[in-house]
């Protein structure tokens, strides 16, 4: 396969997460506040007509608010500390940070990562056996949660939280042994290694 | 650990992008070999195990708790290039699929977290182990952390510096290394401590779950 023959075969999606990559670096060498405020109106806008802007603000703020919160109270003290008042750093931090992160969670709803790095089978596989995996050991890991919780009408001591987090730590561990064999027969049954 | 997008400045970041996708291609270089129906599927569910070790909440006295990375431990039994792929591949999914870790800081994470964590494991169990290899594990897990928080915190510390407008304001994380350094080692220093144990803990039981296994 030729140099180009292998980028024209590349997935839509795949061109996607690309302009998306140069986007975001685009984005980091912008300063001005502006410019930041009108690429979220333009996101907000889209995600409006999508029916997504609740959900997008939500999973927004729910990552970048502690961060942010910290980060800003920090400059905010040191401003009144030094006795100056230079809000714009500030302004135009907490804008970029927001409009990067709504910037991404936008094209994630949109972008199919797996079709998007469908260019190398092997790693499509690993993304979509880890993910699967990510799916049982969160569940497991939450109904040993649940488990502890339910076994006592007080709440548990250190010690209870101790052990169920060993215990935790050791199921997931067996479970990973077991899972990583059973998955290469899997592979090895469907030939994967030899397509 | 994990920094949002818009934090770093591209100086930062687009270097670190560099050296990251370098030190994939040595570390896919290295698992190639053994990249079979066996190393595959043990990277993913390697990935899946870190990613989910990462939400377990460790008890600390007086309510709180801290998160365990599991870098030492993966790469205590996993060895540490397909540790340093396991994580890797983490903190992508982190990025891309749950929003945790921005995709500007995904670099400076993996060279954080994946890398210098399982490297700085690694040396210290190749160091340590013939001498005493509780300690060796339990350096592993403190070191893998404390190495790891003392990189991020030196690269946010140092953003005044390489980044500024004309007034001399911060264009990106405004706190200087005075700042940094403190606020994110002292925290992590109990992390360490707790990830120290969890490396020996969970490096005993996976060789005596093998022993029976193998018995």
């Amino acid at each position: 396969m030729s140099f180009f023959s292998r980028f024209s075969s590349f997935h839509r999606h795949t061109w996607f997460l690309v302009a998306y990559l140069l986007l975001v670096i685009a984005i980091s060498y912008l300063q001005d506040v502006y410019w930041f405020g009108a690429g979220i109106g333009l996101l907000l806008l889209v995600a409006w007509y999508h029916g997504q802007v609740g959900q997008l603000l939500r999973r927004t703020l729910y990552v970048i608010l502690w961060f942010n919160i910290v980060v800003s109270i920090g400059y905010i003290a040191l401003m009144v500390y030094q006795d100056k008042a230079a809000w714009l750093p500030l302004i135009r931090l907490n804008l970029r940070v927001f409009l990067l992160t709504l910037l991404s969670f936008s094209v994630m709803a949109h972008i199919n990562l797996f079709k998007a790095l469908s260019f190398s089978e092997q790693l499509t596989y690993t993304l979509v056996l880890a993910q699967s995996q990510i799916s049982t050991f969160r569940r497991a890991s939450e109904d040993f949660q649940l488990a502890l919780a339910s076994r006592s009408l007080n709440p548990p001591t250190l010690r209870d939280r101790y052990r169920s987090a060993a215990a935790t730590v050791a199921w997931l561990f067996e479970k990973s042994f077991f899972a990583s064999k059973e998955i290469a027969l899997a592979l090895k049954s469907r030939g994967f290694f030899h397509d | 650990m994990h920094i949002p997008d818009g934090f770093m400045s591209p100086q930062t970041f687009l270097p670190a992008y560099l050296v990251t996708i370098g030190l994939w291609w040595v570390a896919l270089n290295r698992v190639k070999q053994s990249l079979d129906a066996q190393t595959l599927p043990l990277i993913a569910v390697t990935a899946a195990l870190s990613f989910v070790l990462m939400m377990i909440a460790i008890p600390l006295p007086g309510g709180t708790s801290v998160h365990a990375l599991g870098v030492a431990m993966i790469t205590s039994v996993f060895g540490l290039w397909i540790g340093f792929l396991s994580i890797s591949l983490v903190l992508l999914m982190q990025a891309l699929l749950f929003g945790d870790g921005g995709i500007t800081s995904l670099s400076i994470n993996v060279l954080g977290i994946a890398f210098i964590g399982s490297f700085s494991a690694y040396i210290t169990l190749r160091l340590l182990r013939g001498w005493h290899e509780t300690l060796a594990l339990f350096m592993a897990g403190f070191l893998s952390v404390m190495l790891s928080a003392l990189f991020i915190a030196t690269l946010l510390g140092i953003q005044p510096l390489i980044a500024m407008d004309e007034q001399g304001s911060p264009l990106f994380f405004p706190f200087g290394l005075e700042i940094t350094l403190p606020a994110i080692l002292i925290p992590h220093f109990f992390l360490a401590i707790a990830e120290g144990v969890l490396t020996v803990l969970a490096y005993r039981f996976l060789t005596q779950f093998k022993a029976k296994l193998e018995a």
